[in-house]
Parts: structure tokens; sequence; C-alpha cells
């Protein structure tokens, strides 16, 4: 019994300090990986040249990056204004999205097509 | 009209009477413990999504006892006990959670599944930002699994039933359950059960661990502000695939939890946002969910009984504090090192119940100072114990497998 004890023990500290050694190598490995990424990351220097005639800066955001989810009051407003300047003045009774197909075949033939571009 | 008996008409009562002493308690008992975890369940206290199917199985399991062919009894849920081609394929034909068992349970399959969905969940960035740090915390909270190895021996338990019981101070139930099947097939049920139990209750449990060992001066203290870069989604699975493929190379018997857990963290960085609701929506819940109810329905008191199951008690306790004391002990070597800047509180997070023992830690450490935020570090020791766990449950299971 004495014997099985010590073995335990032995073996209890020998796996404790394995999973120790190859834990610290792992952050070492994740150590490696950040920097070598961040460093490859890094943007190139500009040339001299080119800073002489810096590009302008794009004086409007991306309008797709900044498209809410939901049309806010405020949104209809616009929507309205906008048309409004547009086509002149007609009465816009009802802004919103346009409506999900109803019919779910057709909905899962679309999804069915559009599941070579995964990234939804 | 021959005699009738009215307890033929009820089964699960006629073997009930008919059953040896012990099992009548156990039965007894067992069902009134399935009840118990229900409620406990639903109160909050016991994690429910695993408690109310196990519960109710096991409730259920004891009652519905009844007499097989040649004087047998069991039950019509699965049996665990069915060995050789034949007699699997006819308990596959008539036992209704067979299948769950055999093709998805006994193999591993369902905590592979888990644990892709828990990989899904792990945002591994907080490591990444931190890595020193959090693998030295995650390996002191694995001084349970050291501790309770040992003392499994010493409690009469074989090398690799002691090992397996032990991997429960890594807190992480899919790897209690990898490992007790892989290491103690005998008397992986009562290991597993055990395991979750005290998982469970870790959330209740551990916070008034942290309050006896650390004084509210240390807990209330704000983790300094650090510049640190933001890890993209592209490093990320680097990361993921990097460490895959090198835990994979050194314990090829683990490689199946290895990819599975890695998998789920890049289908999270990848953008598959198909992939990513299916493994952290209905695979990861419909998972632990059959693991709840094949865990409670094997709880069945004529397998579940076994004199070990009270040393497997002891153990799990055991090992679950130990690597609290463990981690808080971590803790509280990086408060000394940083000049007392550091929250001994985090070292909890490294006992890798996944978010639970990181959430515990921010809660506590709310209550002693509410604008202390220590999420980002005790989800990076929370990962990391992830990590951990895996490696050491990899070495015992490859030094201690039986082979053959």
């Amino acid at each position: 019994m004495k014997a099985m004890i010590v073995a335990s023990l032995t073996q209890a500290f020998y796996s404790f300090a394995l999973m120790a050694f190859i834990a610290v190598m792992c952050a070492g490995v994740i150590k490696l990986i950040v920097t070598v990424l961040a460093r490859s990351a890094q943007p190139a220097q500009p040339k001299p040249a080119a800073s002489a005639n810096p590009a302008p800066a794009p004086s409007v955001a991306s309008a797709t990056a900044a498209a809410p989810d939901v049309i806010t009051d405020e949104l209809a407003i616009i929507i309205a204004a906008a048309c409004d300047a547009v086509i002149g003045a007609h009465r816009i009774v009802y802004v919103a999205e346009a409506s999900r197909p109803a019919n779910w075949t057709s909905e899962m033939r679309a999804r069915h097509h559009l599941s070579h571009f995964p990234h939804r | 009209m021959s005699e009738f008996h009215i307890l033929d008409l009820f089964q699960g009562l006629a073997t009930l009477v008919a059953a040896e002493p012990h099992i009548l308690v156990g039965r007894i008992f067992l069902m009134a413990l399935g009840v118990l975890l229900v409620y406990l369940g639903q109160r909050g206290i016991l994690e429910a999504l695993l408690m109310v199917p196990m519960g109710l199985g096991m409730a259920t399991v004891n009652a519905a006892v009844l007499f097989l062919a040649h004087g047998k009894t069991g039950t019509l849920f699965l049996d665990p006990l069915a060995s050789g081609t034949d007699e699997v394929m006819t308990v596959l034909q008539i036992n209704w959670l067979q299948p769950i068992y055999t093709f998805a349970f006994s193999n591993g399959l369902i905590a592979c599944l888990v644990f892709l969905g828990i990989g899904t969940l792990l945002d591994v960035g907080y490591v990444m930002q931190r890595p020193f740090r959090s693998m030295f915390l995650a390996i002191c909270g694995e001084l349970g699994t050291l501790c309770a190895y040992p003392l499994g021996v010493l409690m009469g338990l074989p090398a690799n039933e002691a090992a397996a019981a032990a991997t429960i101070g890594g807190a992480d139930g899919p790897m209690v359950l990898f490992a007790s099947l892989i290491l103690a097939p005998e008397i992986f049920v009562p290991i597993t059960v055990v395991g979750y139990l005290y998982l469970g209750l870790t959330y209740g449990g551990y916070p008034y661990l942290i309050k006896i060992l650390v004084p509210e001066r240390l807990r209330a203290i704000q983790m300094p502000d650090e510049r640190v870069r933001t890890i993209t989604a592209n490093e990320k699975m680097v990361f993921a695939v990097v460490m895959c493929l090198l835990l994979s190379f050194l314990f090829p018997v683990a490689a199946p939890l290895f990819l599975s857990l890695f998998l789920g963290v890049i289908v999270r960085e990848s953008g598959l946002n198909y992939f990513y609701d299916l493994f952290s929506n209905q695979l990861l819940y419909g998972a632990t969910f059959f693991l709840g109810l094949v865990l409670g329905v094997l709880c069945e008191a004529s397998t579940i009984l076994n004199p070990k199951v009270l040393i497997l008690l002891i153990l799990g306790i055991f090992a679950l504090t130990m690597s609290a004391i463990g981690g808080i002990f971590g803790g509280y070597v990086l408060y000394w090192l940083s000049g007392g800047k550091y929250n001994p509180v985090i070292g909890i997070a490294a006992v890798s119940c996944v978010p639970t023992t990181a959430k515990v830690a921010q809660k506590v450490v709310s209550q002693a100072n509410n604008r202390a935020i220590i999420l980002p570090h005790a989800l990076g020791a929370n990962v990391s114990g992830v990590i951990t766990s895996a490696i050491f449950a990899a070495v015992l299971v490859t030094l201690l497998r039986p082979m053959g």
C-alpha cells in the first residue's frame, strides 16, 4: 500500500510538472504568435514622396457602415425630405422594410442559393 | 381464475418490494434526490440546464424498474452493461435512450459536442493578451487534481479510477466524462454524476471560500489600466490552429477534445454565422440536454450503488476545494509580484468552470468595490484553465490508460 501511495505521489507530481511545462510552452507559443502577427500587421512606412501630397481624407463616411437596422422617426423624416427633394411633393404614407416572402419554400430556396456566401 | 396479485399489475412497485433492502432504500433515495435536483435546478441553486433533465431522469428511471425475461429486473430506458454485438443490437431495438448512449455517450461524442459548443463561447483574445499570467494561474488551479489523485489511491481506489476522479479538480464537466470513460469505464457514471453535481455547486459555494481566503481590502483592489493591443479574429484563428495541432501531436488520445474545442473557437472567429448559430445554440444546448438526461437515467440504483460512491463524493469536493485554494494562491503570488496591484480573487477563475468562476470572481469583487472590473483578466485565466485541464487530463490518460 505504501509503495502504491509513493508511486501515485510520484506520478501526480510528474504529471503536474509535465502539465505545467506544456502550459508554459503554450503561453510562449501564444506570445510568439501575437508578437509575429502584430509585427506583420504593422502598416508599411510611407515613402517620403508620397507624404508630400497626401490623399484627401474622405469627408463622408460610408453609408453602409452606418446603416441602422431599424428605421427611426428621424430616418423616416430624412427619407421623406430626400424623396420630396428628388420627386417633388408626394405624400409618403408608409416607410418600412420590404416584406419578406411569406412562402417558406421560396425563403429556403433563397437561403440555399445564398449558401455559397456563408459570411452573412 | 388463477390467483391475482395487485403488484403484478404495477411492476414498479412489485420490483421495489421484491428488491434487496439496500436496492429498495437506494431507489427511494435516488427518486427523492432526483426530485430535489429538479427543484434546486429550477430555483437556480444548481445549474438548471443540466439538473432538470438529470433529476427527472434519475427519479423516473428508479420508479420505472420492471421485470424482464429470465426473472431479471431492468428498465426500458437503457442498459449500460450490455456487451457483445448481439446483446447491444437487441437492446438498441428495445430501449429508447440506448441509441443515444451507444452512439453518442459511451464513445465520448456528446462530450466533444459540448466542447465544440464551449469553444464557440470562448474568447481566446483574453489569454492572448496576457498568456503567461493566465497560464500561471491556470497551473495553480490544477492543485485539486494534483492532490486528489494520491488521496484517491490512499482511500483504496486503483490508480486509474483515482486519476479519473481527480480530474473533477479541473472543474470541466466534459473533460471529467471523457477522462473517466477512458480511465475508469466501470465507474464513469458515479464519477461524472458527482463531478457535475459539484460543478453545479461552485456558483453558490466559491464566493464563501473567496471571502474566507481573501480579506475585503484585497477583494476591492481595482486592476490598473493597461494598454493591451486588440487581438484580431485572424490572430485568434492562428492561435487555435497552432494549439490544436501542437496539443494533438503531444496527446493523440485527447485529440478529439482538442479538435472540438479549437474548432469551436475557429467557427466563432471565422464569421461563419450559420455554423456559429448552430454550435452555440442548438448543438450545445441539445448535447447538454441529452448529457443531463442520459446521466440521470444511468443513475438506476442497481447500477450506481457502489461502495466507491462515498469515496468519490469526498474526492470530488476535496479536489474542487483544493483547486480553488490553488487558484487563489496563484492570485496572491501575482499580487505580491505586482507590488499589491493585482487582485488575488482573479485566481479563482483559473478553476476552469467556464464562465461560472469568472462571473463568481467579478461578482465577489463588485460586492467589495463596485467600480472594480476584473472580468477580462478573469476570463483569460478561465480560458487558460480549460487548456490546462485538457493538458492535465491528457497526461493522466496517456500515463494510466488501461492497454489492450
